[in-house]
């Protein structure tokens, strides 16, 4: 199951991921290291990181009556190419 | 002779009234005629064009129409004999009871949709964004970085399609370790690569590829999810934020040529959480905030257009512009063919996040890259456009704080010159029409104002002698600079008749017929033969200069007074 995107206001500038975790009230191995935490919004301070399903509730809880409707949980939707919709050409090194 | 199918008007006849209105009758066909016996005749009415004064003056009455069968004609299906010069048809019209035999042309589908043949190639792409032009105006790209946000490029394949190009690796970006940029399998990415590189040739690609690969298969996903591209954002940002390097200004270009197909693969609309119609969504506040840091954005408007719409859309086909394809800080790019005709799957407005969304078309559904039959999609009409966007930024480079330079001023700038389609205006199908390399360029690169030389200025002289030589009709160039309208004329004064110079004119020789007419010999001596023309003018404006001293001249511009050139 695709992770969940959580953002949440810092009000110092790049939290680090422990600082993130702490915001969120989740261990700080949950969030995604791979991923880390991005800055999404530099003038509002917000910021981003990627969580599995269980921390992503944790995280809900933890921002739960927040006024900012940017705090929270989004969707992670998947993306497609917006090309001809055919495989390439063969004879052209495509690995399929 | 060739069997060829043919349309046949027939003169009313009981049998023909009769299965016109569906009823058992038996039609019979003229000599030489095979008649389509499935194709039921058609009745067409008897139309006569009607006296302005019999219509009344409406202007939606200029015929009037009998649609009586009794006086109308019919139409049937059939094959016959015909020659390529139309020989055969008189044999068939000279038939009692024939009103006319005509060609049944095959009418093609105009409009392109998923999977048609592609309709011309790049370099038709490359003469409708007036390349020559951009290319004469010194804007190929050079200094400008495009990425590609997209499934990897493929340097090799570009190469060897003749497209040689600067990738920059070392800020490239590849989601997983192990992946080298330039070196994707052949697939889309190349695709968007190619079709930048038609305008912008010269600019600096990064290759930002966002589908991962299953290392232990060597195959290559072909979707990928939004945070995905969250961190690849977040890697152009910290590009923007660094220090440019030499020979390389802080424009960067970020074509992106996918999205989202369908709602479901989406938190619903209303949701705190939703993406496609949230500006609260992290992806999409990523995107105001790379664009507010300088970016020039483009994301394709998406192929789910109501003609024809990819299958991957689920049959649904309006409201289809959404999240950041619709954001109001990007670009969102519909598609026309190079019949400026819109392919039949470009989604159409409005956007979810910005209504009017798509802003402009670019070229699509051409043989270009040969990755695919055609270069197609919006995916492939969003490149085309992101290379005018770099030739642009050559000219117009990103300066914090210079509202002109801003991404929103360069969006304007584009949108203002495109080519108006469809419906006047701007309109959903279209947005505000197709891009217009040849409009950027008269926009962005002034024209060359005023005269190259001032030859009163200069050789005061020769505007107070009479005229034996009509400069500015013999070398236009010289008197009207360059490109300028109105022309810019320069004033002659006219000559001082009481002032006549006999070295340098011999009143005998003067031609009285060619004065005010460039000639060569009218009145400038025997040996003024000169091969060369510069050589000529030369010659001519130094025997001016040496003409020595006369009287001042009265002033005023004239036609055939002085050198002629004051034309206004």
């Amino acid at each position: 199951m695709a992770k969940a995107v959580v953002q949440f206001h810092f009000p110092t500038p790049n939290p680090t991921i422990e600082q993130a975790a702490g915001r969120l009230g989740i261990a700080p191995s949950e969030i995604d290291a791979e991923f880390g935490v991005i800055e999404t919004d530099p003038v509002a301070g917000h910021y981003t990181v990627l969580l599995d399903a269980a921390a992503a509730a944790r995280a809900a809880e933890a921002l739960k009556g927040s006024a900012d409707p940017a705090e929270g949980v989004f969707s992670n939707p998947e993306q497609e190419l917006l090309g001809p919709g055919e495989d390439p050409e063969p004879g052209d090194g495509l690995v399929s | 002779m060739t069997m060829r199918p043919v349309l046949i008007e027939l003169e009313h006849s009981a049998a023909l009234e009769s299965a016109a209105a569906g009823l058992e009758a038996v039609v019979t066909a003229p000599a030489g005629v095979l008649m389509d016996s499935s194709f039921a005749p058609v009745p067409v009415p008897a139309v006569a064009a009607r006296s302005p004064l019999e219509a009344g003056f409406e202007s939606a009455s200029g015929f009037a129409v009998d649609d009586r069968p009794i006086t109308s004609t019919y139409v049937v299906r059939g094959m016959m004999e015909v020659d390529e010069a139309g020989a055969g048809v008189e044999a068939v019209t000279a038939q009692p009871g024939v009103r006319g035999v005509f060609a049944d042309v095959e009418v093609e589908p105009q409009l392109i949709c998923p999977g048609s043949a592609p309709m011309g190639t790049h370099l038709d792409v490359e003469r409708l964004l007036c390349v020559p032009n951009l290319r004469r105006a010194g804007m190929d790209g050079s200094g400008v970085t495009v990425a590609i946000v997209d499934s990897g490029i493929n340097s090799a394949h570009l190469n060897a399609q003749g497209k040689p190009h600067t990738l920059d690796a070392a800020r490239s970006w590849v989601p997983q370790a192990g992946m080298t940029p330039g070196t994707a399998p052949v697939g889309h990415g190349t695709m968007c690569a190619f079709d930048v590189l038609i305008a912008a040739p010269k600019a600096t690609l990064l290759d930002i590829a966002l589908l991962r690969s299953n290392q232990a298969t060597s195959t290559q996903f072909k979707t990928f999810l939004i945070s995905d591209a969250l961190r690849a954002y977040n890697h152009l940002r910290s590009l923007m934020s660094g220090l440019t390097r030499p020979g390389v200004n802080r424009s960067l270009v970020v074509n992106n040529s996918w999205g989202q197909f369908h709602s479901s693969w989406d938190f619903p609309v209303g949701n705190a959480g939703n993406y496609s119609h949230n500006p609260s969504h992290p992806f999409n506040k990523m995107v105001a905030a790379l664009e507010a840091d300088g970016a020039d954005i483009l994301f394709a408007a998406g192929n789910c257009g109501s003609d024809c719409p990819d299958g991957r859309c689920q049959g649904v086909t309006a409201n289809t512009i959404v999240g950041a394809n619709s954001h109001p800080a990007v670009l969102s790019v519909g598609g026309v063919d190079t019949s400026k005709t819109r392919v039949g799957y470009s989604a159409k407005g409005p956007g979810a996040l910005s209504r009017n969304k798509p802003d402009l078309c670019g070229y699509t559904h051409f043989d270009g890259s040969k990755v695919y039959a055609a270069d197609g999609g919006t995916s492939a009409a969003t490149p085309v456009v992101a290379g005018v966007i770099a030739c642009v930024r050559q000219k117009r480079p990103f300066v914090p704080g210079n509202p002109a330079a801003s991404p929103a001023g360069v969006r304007d700038l584009v949108r203002s010159t495109c080519q108006d389609l469809g419906a006047a205006g701007y309109d959903f199908d279209h947005g505000f029409g197709v891009i217009n390399g040849c409009a950027i360029v008269d926009k962005l690169v002034p024209r060359i104002v005023g005269p190259v030389i001032d030859l009163c200025r200069r050789f005061p002289d020769l505007c107070r002698r009479p005229p034996f030589i009509d400069i500015c009709r013999r070398y236009p160039w010289i008197c009207e600079g360059v490109w300028r309208e109105p022309p810019i004329r320069i004033p002659f004064p006219e000559p001082d008749p009481r002032v006549i110079d006999p070295r340098i004119v011999d009143p005998g020789r003067i031609n009285p017929g060619r004065i005010g007419q460039s000639a060569m010999g009218a009145g400038a001596g025997e040996d003024a033969m000169m091969s060369d023309e510069e050589s000529e003018l030369a010659m001519m404006l130094a025997a001016a200069y040496e003409a020595g001293r006369l009287d001042a001249a009265s002033g005023g511009a004239s036609h055939g007074g002085g050198c002629g050139c004051g034309k206004g």
